[in-house]
């Protein structure tokens, strides 16, 4: 076994102290709560952040440092829920043609605004979605957040922007009705 | 959308995402998946490896031919001149914080505000206060240096730090839950270390307090070692 491939396996083992582990108990909780936030499912977020950690396991060699990984993770899962949207959307075009609509994911009985609030943000389009979470919630800089998403920081003012527009739309006319 | 209305989305965000408890466990399953694209990765490993072995096997003995033996390493001068400790008064603190995953995290900036060129080697302590001034009960841990994160070269003279006047070193932080929940902005305060005196952080995001995410978990604060400044 070459020496790198003797490393990484020191990183992957689950014995106490082992790397993955380690990483694993300091940000999967971070990393689900992010997860769930883009996804609006508690179990979905788990299997990404799952999903998440078994792809990084073969670059973990390469992460000297756990303050980059923080980095390294949350991009991965970002991508892992937007890989989950486009196939999602693909796997509606599909039922669109031959049934109804599916239920939005994540509905739920109305208890008030807030819940609005949160259904309105699992009905916007992927991208403004996550552009809102990682600035609202995770308080990123617009050109992380642009670096993130692979586009330029005005992008990201637009798609909070507009999304933040249409969920003000989607809370007032359910407020109307 | 009117600030109220962020307001309250941000707090419909951190209420579900404090539905997400702490982990304590590593899945197995997980753990079995990892070792199998581990495995997986030595394999394409040790074939590409094989391939660059044989590439440079052949580029070095056309080097050695060259040049012989005894090349010297760029930037491994050591022909600093030796300067004193910085102390507190020849320095000016300032912290730059970004929200990063339920964290604040980010940098202290040092500026040599000073005459001369002074030195700084190792870690600060750095402590911080709730807006009573009381301060903020942490499990401080060490991190790597910025430049080891972000995969760039050593610093030439690193660990050590020479500051020329008007030239500044940074320390990394990251600080996560925040518990109990700071009800004001919190204060910062660096110790230099080895006699060198305290200084007073400034800065508009030392007030910039992380989220309670783990009320039975400790609050704790990553501090990396002096290094220089990128782009200083």
């Amino acid at each position: 076994m070459s020496r790198l491939a003797t490393r990484e396996d020191a990183y992957v083992t689950d014995a106490p102290g082992g790397r993955l582990a380690e990483l694993y108990v300091r940000h999967a909780a971070e990393a689900t709560r992010l997860a769930y936030l883009l996804t609006g499912d508690r179990q979905l977020a788990e299997d990404l952040v799952q999903d998440a950690f078994v792809k990084l396991a073969g670059r973990l060699v390469h992460l000297r440092d756990a303050g980059a990984f923080d980095a390294y993770l949350r991009r991965t899962v970002v991508n892992l829920a937007n890989s989950h949207f486009r196939r999602k959307r693909v796997e509606r075009t599909y039922l669109s043609r031959t049934a109804a609509e599916p239920p939005v994911f994540g509905e739920a009985p109305d208890t008030g605004r807030r819940d609005e609030l949160w259904k309105g943000l699992q009905r916007l389009p992927t991208r403004q979605r996550t552009a809102i979470v990682l600035r609202v919630y995770e308080d990123l800089p617009e050109d992380r957040v642009a670096d993130i998403l692979g586009c330029r920081p005005g992008t990201v003012r637009s798609l909070v922007s507009r999304g933040l527009a249409e969920l003000r739309v989607h809370v007032r006319s359910d407020d109307d009705g | 959308m009117m600030d109220d209305d962020l307001r309250q989305l941000e707090g419909v965000l951190r209420d579900r995402a404090a539905e997400v408890p702490q982990v304590q466990d590593v899945p197995p399953a997980m753990v079995a998946r990892a070792r199998r694209r581990v495995a997986r990765n030595a394999v394409v490993f040790v074939l590409g490896a094989a391939v660059i072995v044989v590439g440079a096997s052949a580029g070095l003995a056309t080097l050695g031919a060259q040049h012989g033996p005894g090349v010297a390493i760029p930037g491994d001068s050591g022909s600093s001149a030796p300067s004193t400790a910085c102390a507190a008064p020849d320095l000016r603190a300032e912290v730059s914080l970004g929200g990063a995953m339920g964290s604040v995290e980010g940098s202290i900036r040092l500026t040599n505000v000073g005459g001369g060129t002074c030195t700084l080697s190792g870690r600060p302590t750095v402590s911080i206060f709730d807006s009573q001034g009381n301060e903020v009960r942490l499990q401080v841990t060490e991190s790597g240096p910025q430049w080891q994160a972000d995969g760039a070269p050593e610093p030439a003279g690193w660990p050590m730090v020479n500051l020329q006047p008007g030239s500044a070193a940074s320390v990394r932080v990251r600080w996560s839950n925040a518990c109990p929940q700071l009800s004001g902005p919190a204060s910062w305060k660096l110790d230099l270390g080895n006699g060198g005196g305290t200084l007073d952080v400034s800065g508009a995001d030392a007030s910039l307090v992380p989220p309670c995410n783990g009320p039975s978990e400790p609050s704790t604060l990553e501090v990396g070692p002096f290094e220089p400044r990128a782009g200083a």
